[in-house]
Order: structure tokens, then sequence, then C-alpha cells
């Protein structure tokens, strides 16, 4: 019997200790309208003007009030801010300003960039098109202030607002959708207390899904604590950035493997000069292509030719150009081709070759050239890599053998390298 | 507010190398002569088809078509100019036929035809640069709509098979594009809704996730989180999650249902049974003794 008292014991302190786990406290609501509730009791309902200390009979407590002086705010100098006295304004932030608005620049803009090469270094040349940078002024608000950035595009007019995404929309703005602080769109704050974790993706561009080729004017407001919502910005008189438009850029140049910097003009020229019988030819000059897009995604360099070989001048024949190695040569006599040289970028890509296409291991080792188009250089976005590119350069050797077999006489090719972009 | 910088490239530029046009729509094809001297350009419609491994575009050569019959489906105010150093000029481009699972395009060649410009002594290889301004329709048509395949996966982070126990849920979009002609910008959202579809208990937007182009026979996943932060009562029975996907404008919609236990109902239905068997075991054990 006892066993039975102890057990049925245990069980009701379970169930109880149960209920209590699962049953939440129970909350009392006063509405602002009653002076009294069951819990407690307003005595006194009148509030002081202020303007003063209103300290209590009981010297328990003093109620400190005071009409705020501009003078002696260091915040509060110039012309961009607001005061409004009385409930529920009170004092308001600062106006925020914008530091900078970017798509396009390049090294010593006045954004700073996790790279030396301004926007072009984010989004490739020739800058942005459907992103840009901004910097936020926080104007000496405290670090918890909470910004609303508006775009407004210069022709439609239409208003858009950031949004926590970095995207921007037309929707009312809320506080859970557009507000965010200085370390949220600047994706850096330095200040003591911030507890900002720098964001790099944010540092290089944090606005997104912008129409290209648009001009916007940028403005931003503050918003610290309840009622202290400041104005916008001052608009500026020219819109403060324009967007890119998807974009390609290829130059050539022939110059030799010293060359790295050449710029040469049209008309572009390999000559291979006397080709003598059994003895790989490389041409004394190289093919330098400088390669530059915008496009995330990256582009795609390809190269073909007009005769799938080099072509006699007059008369019939062909040295046929072949994926092959010239020191060794095989199928048809003779060769031609291309080998890549060398690859590189200010900032961005990297410039790739596409597979082994053209990227040979042998010293004569060769690319076959044809009608069809065949890609040879390439940005992508496997990895780290990154689609865009700026001041991509990259050079190619071309080099032909001919032998006893191949007529006598001049010959000739054309080569086309087309780039084509992925956005 | 944005110091205008030069391009930071040389040679030339095309601008925009890539843009949404409608049938027999058409846009202004810029090309800038970045270089110190003048050059020639020649513009040819073009073809493109979109690689089946990885989001690229393809130029190909077409052997079905010549190029004066390309050149009817794409055509230029103006197909050979001289573009002085420094210099823009604007080509306006109409796309006037569609080819059927590729895209069409504009081939900017650089420096045209170096027949005439070779001497024709030793072995001379002339190098021409061609820029690809690529036509892309956005507007879906309705025999590309099942090609189009919008997933969403529901995976309770706390739960016992489908049964989700906690108030977070693992949401997991897809989208697949199985056109060939059709690139694809998504953006969307899911919305958790409770039971009686009245309450929307969490949402997570897919748009910047999402952050790009799907390219036709490409796919994209998505990862995202909900949490339920209602009291766990509340919590009791399904929630249903609404996944909206906008694809170029048409809307796309998946719904998926979880049924929602939290862990406090089950813990204390669990210590509620267990008493029942504890003391079912003792009652037969002290009945036996007593025996």
């Amino acid at each position: 019997m006892i066993s039975r008292k102890i057990f049925s014991t245990i069980s009701l302190v379970v169930i109880v200790l149960f209920l209590a786990v699962t049953i939440t406290p129970l909350t009392v609501f006063a509405q602002a309208q009653e002076l009294t509730s069951t819990n407690f009791k307003i005595l006194d309902p009148n509030i002081d003007s202020g303007g003063g200390a209103g300290d209590s009979a009981s010297g328990d407590y003093s109620l400190l009030t005071s009409l705020a002086n501009p003078t002696s705010d260091s915040r509060a100098t110039s012309g961009s801010y607001a005061y409004t006295s009385g409930f529920p304004a009170g004092i308001m932030a600062n106006v925020p300003k914008i530091i900078c608005a970017e798509t396009d620049t390049i090294a010593g803009s006045n954004c700073t960039y996790p790279n030396a090469n301004g926007a072009q270094g984010e989004c490739g040349t020739p800058g942005c098109y459907d992103r840009a940078k901004i910097e936020v002024d926080h104007q000496n608000n405290p670090v918890d202030t909470l910004y609303l950035v508006k775009l407004t595009a210069d022709v439609t007019g239409t208003e858009y607002y950031l949004t926590t995404s970095h995207t921007i929309d037309t929707a009312t703005p809320t506080v859970a959708n557009n507000y965010m602080t200085i370390c949220d769109i600047n994706g850096i704050d330095g200040r003591t207390g911030s507890g900002c974790t720098p964001n790099t993706d944010w540092q290089s561009t944090n606005l997104r899904g912008l129409v290209p080729g648009t001009a916007y004017f940028v403005q931003v407001r503050a918003l610290s604590g309840n009622f202290t919502e400041t104005n916008f910005s001052d608009l500026s008189a020219l819109p403060d950035f324009t967007t890119e438009y998807p974009s390609l850029s290829l130059d050539i140049d022939i110059a030799d493997s010293s060359g790295s910097a050449a710029e040469t003009n049209p008309e572009y020229v390999i000559d291979l000069g006397v080709l003598v019988s059994d003895i790989v030819q490389t041409a004394p000059n190289r093919i330098w292509l400088d390669m530059n897009t915008n496009s995330q995604t990256g582009m795609t360099t390809y190269v073909s030719d007009t005769y799938a070989g080099l072509n006699l001048t007059t008369g019939s024949g062909i040295i046929d150009s072949e994926d092959e190695d010239l020191d060794a040569p095989s199928g048809s006599p003779g060769g031609y081709g291309l080998k890549t040289a060398t690859k590189s970028q200010t900032a961005l890509g990297p410039i790739l070759d596409v597979g082994t296409n053209f990227q040979k291991v042998g010293a004569n080792e060769v690319g076959n050239l044809t009608t069809s188009p065949k890609g040879i250089f390439q940005t992508n976005t496997a990895g780290a890599n990154q689609g865009m590119v700026n001041n991509g350069r990259a050079s190619i050797d071309v080099k032909a053998l001919v032998q006893a077999a191949n007529k006598a006489g001049n010959y000739q090719d054309f080569i086309y390298f087309t780039m084509v972009g992925t956005f | 507010m944005d110091t205008k910088r030069l391009p930071n490239s040389t040679g030339v530029t095309i601008t925009p190398a890539f843009t949404n046009v409608a049938l027999n729509g058409s846009y202004d094809l810029v090309i800038t002569n970045n270089g110190k001297s003048p050059v020639k350009v020649r513009l040819d419609a073009a073809l493109f088809t979109a690689s089946k491994s990885e989001p690229q575009l393809i130029l190909i050569k077409s052997t079905d078509v010549t190029q004066s019959e390309l050149n009817k489906r794409v055509s230029f105010s103006q197909s050979e100019l001289t573009l002085e150093a420094g210099k823009s000029e604007t080509v306006k481009v109409t796309y006037k036929q569609q080819t059927s699972g590729f895209f069409s395009g504009a081939l900017v060649t650089v420096n045209g035809d170096l027949i005439t410009q070779l001497n024709g002594k030793d072995q001379q290889v002339g190098i021409n640069g061609q820029l690809a301004s690529v036509i892309v329709e956005t507007k879906l048509q309705i025999g590309d709509i099942p090609k189009i395949i919008t997933r969403l996966q529901v995976q309770p982070v706390l739960g016992i098979g489908d049964v989700n126990l906690g108030s977070e849920v693992n949401l997991m979009t897809e989208i697949l594009n199985g056109t060939e002609d059709k690139i694809l910008t998504p953006s969307g959202r899911i919305l958790g809704v409770s039971n009686n579809g009245q309450l929307v208990i969490g949402q997570q937007t897919l748009t910047d996730k999402l952050d790009g182009k799907i390219y036709p026979l490409q796919s994209k996943e998505v990862n995202s989180t909900i949490s339920d932060t209602r009291p766990f009562w509340q919590r009791i029975g399904n929630t249903q999650y609404l996944q909206e996907v906008q694809l170029n404008g048409e809307k796309f919609y998946t719904q998926r249902t979880v049924f929602n236990i939290p862990w406090e109902i089950a813990l204390g239905v669990l210590v509620i049974v267990g008493i029942i068997v504890v003391g079912t075991l003792l009652s037969k054990v002290f009945n036996q003794r007593r025996k």
C-alpha cells in the first residue's frame, strides 16, 4: 500500500510538472484609457510640461525634460537636420548623406571597394549594367539607426526603394523590408558598438536589379527610434549614376612576345615569313587580344578561319590546319595552327583556355583552325571564378610547317576571333 | 556623383551585347572605337545556340541557312561603316524572323575582309575581331510552359518522417528550364500559411537567392528556411507552403502541406503514455506479489 501511495505521488508530481511546462503565464492587458486595473492604479495621470526638473515630494525621482539646444549638439550644425518640438516628433536623427554612387569608375573612385580598380574592378569593363555601389554617410547618427534608400529613375520618374535583399522595389517601404543599418547597406561599419560583420558582397555592389542604360537619383533618410524619421537627403541636380549596358570589348594587337603592353593599329596581319621545308616556323609576332566584359556569367572567345589551313594564293594547294605536334607531323603534309601563350587580367575573370583546344604542351604543338568556331578563351563562374573581366589580355602564337609535298608559292589565311557574352 | 570615366578598354566596344527584343522589334546597337585609328566594321546576322552542359551561348555556323537568308531575319540600318578613332556609331537592328530553337543576333566584324590588304608575299594571315550582340525573346509561348518545371521540397528541421515536431522547415526550390531558346529571369517567394489559410506565418524571398538567369536546359536550386514563431499550441495541424515563382512574367505555383505536432505536445503525450505504461507494469508487479 505504501508503494502505491509513493507511485501515486510521483505520478501526480509528473503531471503537475507537465502542466506547468505546457501552460504559459497569463498576460494582463491594460488599455491606455484605463487608470486602474486589478493589478495597478495610476494615482496622477497628469504630466508636467517640463522645461526643467520636476522633483517628487518624496525626493525619490526627478523628471528631467528639456527643450533641445541645437547649438550645443555637434550633429545639428547644418541645414541638413530637422528639429520639431513636442510629442511625438522629439529630436530627429540627422539627415544622412550619400557619399558616392558609382557604376563605371576605375582606380581612385570615391567609393571604397574590395578591389583597387573601382566599379570596373567589381563589374568588369565598362562597368555595372544592372548593379551599382553607393555608400551612406551616417552623419554621426547612432550605430543602430536605420536608413531607407530611395532611387528615382531620371526619365520615367519611377521611385524605387532598396530592399533588404539589395534589390529595388516600387512597393511602399516598410521597416522589415527596406530599412537597414549602415552595416547592412555599406557592408561595413567600423564604429565601436556596431557589431558589424563586414560583407564584401555589399562592399562590392549593393544595388541590384537595376535597368541597364538608366540614370538614377539616390536619396537616403534615417530613422533612429520611433517617430524620428528624417526627410530624404537633398536631390542632386544631375543623376547620381547611370548604369552601363551589357558590353563586350575586343582589341587586337600584333607584337612580339615582349608586347604585353603593346597597342597597334589595324590592319592586323601576321607574317610567317619564308617557310623552309621541315622546319617549324613560329611567326615573329604574336596575336594579342584585349578582352573586356561586364557579363556576370562570362564570355567565350571563339576562333575560326576561312580555309581551315593556309591556302595557296595562286593555283590550288593548302597546308591543312591540324591538331598535332608540328615537330612530329602526321596526317597531310605540313601543318598550321595556333598555340595559346599568355593570359592575364587586372581584376576579375580570370581569362581561361577553353579546354586543350589551343593550350598545348609541346613547344610546337598546335590546335587546328576550322571554318566552324572553336572556343579558345573564356571566363566563367565555376568555383571562385567571376564571369566579368577587367583588362583581360592573352596572346597566341601562330605556327606553320611546310614539307616537300606542299606546293611552292605564297599562302594566306584569315582568322576570326569572335567574342560572345553570356548575360 | 559618379565621376564619369572613359571605359578602361581599347579596341571596339559594342552595347548592348545582349538584349531583350520581341519579334519585329528593334534596338540601337552602339559601336564604339576606343582605339587611336579608324576601323572598318561590317555587320552580319548570326545564330547562337545554348550549351547543354553550362550557361553559355555558342556561336554556330548554320549549314541549313545561308548568310543571305540569315540577313533577312535580322536587318541593319547600315551594314558597313568606318569608325573614326574615339567615335561611336549607332546602328538600328531589327529582329524580323525567328529561327526556332536558336537565338538570333548581330555579328560585328572589325576590319571586315582583309583580302585586299594582304600583299600576296610570303605567308600571311589576316586577323579579324568579331563581337556578338545576342537577341533574346523573353515572352514565353504556350508551348514553353510545359517545358518549365518548378518544384518545392519541404523538410522539417526536427521531425519524424514528414511530421514536423519543431518550428523550422527547410525549403528547397528547383526551377528547370526545359526550353531551347528561352532564358528565364526568375523571381519569387514562398509563403508559409496557417491551416485555415488566413495567417501568413512566414515568408522567404527567393529573388536575391535566384540571382542570375536560367539558361536553356539548365536548372537552379535554392535552399531557404521558414520559422514558425507562433506558440506551440497554435502550430498543431497543417501548415501550407505556397511557392510563387515568376519567370519572364509568367507565374508558376507549387504547394506543399506539412503536418505539425509540436515537440512540446509530443513530449507531453509521451510522458503520459510513459506514466500509463509504467503504472500498468508496476500495478501488475504488485498484483503478482500479493498473489
